[in-house]
């Protein structure tokens, strides 16, 4: 008969092994900090922990190699580091994990190499506004202490590719993990653009009630809107003619009825981005068009 | 998470007639206004006519040709405020101006530390001033602070 937890105990085993191929180490006091090989010379880890010079990454072979920042986004407490001396790693294979999934969290020292521990994905959360204009799409919690140091590490699925990268959420205080297929394209943000602006349009407004007539002219598919009580000069918003007191009702092609849409509008589409606007003014509806600022 | 918010009330209080209409006529996607005949400046969060570049004049502050929505023009006399008001109400929590700098630090991410030193205080009086804001703001924890705070226009985005 075949033992379960031998079996189980086996594949963990080579869970731990896959995902200690990419899984690297950061010399940090007091504590070590992990991170994550994405491939090429690149290396993905927690933001606030990583300073912006004398980085050294202690590599899966065991070798230490300097890195330098490639790109911050702090929103998201994400670090793009890329490594000197040509190194060049293979891309992880990635998975996407699911509540109740078993996972493995993995960190990397000079001491021990690496420490791995098993937990489940505990918690998926979604659509986490971050503050003005940053939105954290998804991300996964799991039941178990972090091992310290294995911020910036990945968590590993059951086959040992990589399904989340640990870092630490400031506004909601809490330990969270970042799926990889997000990580990833963050990561390649921070690539093309050094670092991940935050979309801003130089506005303040409250939700208001449309009159019966601006309700008819947006065809009656809202009865609210944002009225613009500010507009702050020089701004993306000013530059496309907006002004306060116009309503807005519109945003790339979605109607807005209030903050939280304004907001997750803007960080779809992203700094640089243009849009149309549809606002209400004097009763009759305009669009403009918009180039989506930055702060 | 979403918590209903009271829809703002937009009240215009201009003594002109014909700035007061003006005014209406450039709000009337609003369902929920009140036009008054008193000029006194009111408490409150206040839009002015003077904020709208298409009203402003050659002049700049000291009075401006406004143009309404129907091709009305209207002489506006000087003054910031002096002569017509739109209070926008059901907004103001009562901030003092340093608890509004520390809510737009919050909504940047930063934390108690952080906030101090951006202010020249200690992280010690900053925790004491986003404890006002949350209690001001009838806010669990950061997050929602800065959520409540751009929902009720105290934080540009």
């Amino acid at each position: 008969m075949a033992n379960a937890l031998k079996e189980l105990s086996t594949s963990l085993r080579e869970v731990v092994r896959r995902a200690g191929t990419y899984t690297v180490g950061l010399e940090r006091e007091p504590y070590a900090v992990s991170g994550v090989l994405i491939g090429e010379d690149k290396v993905l880890s927690a933001s606030h922990l990583v300073p912006d010079e004398g980085i050294e990454v202690i590599m899966p072979d065991g070798k230490k190699l300097e890195a330098k920042v490639g790109g911050r986004d702090p929103i998201h407490d994400l670090v793009l580091l890329r490594l000197g001396s040509g190194a060049k790693a293979a891309a992880p294979a990635m998975a996407s994990v699911e509540l109740g999934d078993l996972v493995v969290s993995l960190k990397r020292d000079t001491f021990d190499g690496i420490n791995a521990s098993l937990a489940m994905v505990s918690a998926v959360g979604a659509k986490l506004r971050l503050g003005r204009a940053g939105m954290l799409e998804r991300y996964l919690q799991t039941d178990t202490d972090r091992l310290t140091g294995s911020t910036g590490g990945p968590l590993a699925d059951a086959e040992g590719a990589f399904a989340g990268i640990q870092v630490f959420n400031r506004r909601m205080g809490a330990e969270v993990a970042i799926p990889a297929d997000l990580a990833l394209a963050r990561a390649r943000l921070l690539e093309e653009k050094g670092n991940v602006p935050r979309p801003y349009l130089g506005v303040r407004s409250q939700s208001v009630k449309l009159s019966k007539a601006a309700g008819d002219s947006v065809k009656g598919r809202q009865a609210e809107g944002l009225l613009l009580i500010w507009v702050e000069a020089g701004s993306a918003a000013e530059r496309a003619g907006l002004e306060v007191g116009d309503i807005l009702v519109g945003f790339a092609g979605a109607p807005v009825k209030d903050h939280e849409q304004l907001v997750s509008s803007m960080a779809e589409r992203g700094a640089g981005a243009a849009v149309e606007v549809e606002v209400v003014r004097g009763g009759t509806l305009r669009t403009v068009s918009l180039s989506i600022g930055s702060a | 998470m979403n918590r209903p918010r009271p829809r703002a009330r937009v009240v215009v209080r201009a003594r002109d007639p014909h700035l007061r209409s003006l005014i209406a006529e450039r709000l009337a996607g609003l369902e929920e206004i009140a036009v008054q005949e008193d000029g006194a400046r009111p408490p409150g969060r206040l839009i002015y006519p003077e904020d709208w570049p298409s009203a402003r004049g050659e002049d700049g502050g000291m009075g401006a040709d406004v143009q309404g929505s129907r091709g009305t023009r209207t002489r506006v006399p000087g003054g910031f405020g002096a002569d017509a008001v739109v209070e926008v109400l059901g907004a103001a929590p009562g901030l003092t101006p340093r608890e509004m700098e520390v809510l737009g630090l919050l909504a940047d991410g930063l934390a108690n530390k952080e906030i101090g030193a951006r202010l020249g205080i200690s992280a010690h009086t900053a925790k004491f001033h986003v404890e006002s804001l949350l209690r001001k703001l009838d806010a669990a924890n950061r997050a929602e602070a800065v959520r409540e705070g751009i929902g009720r226009g105290l934080i540009g985005v």
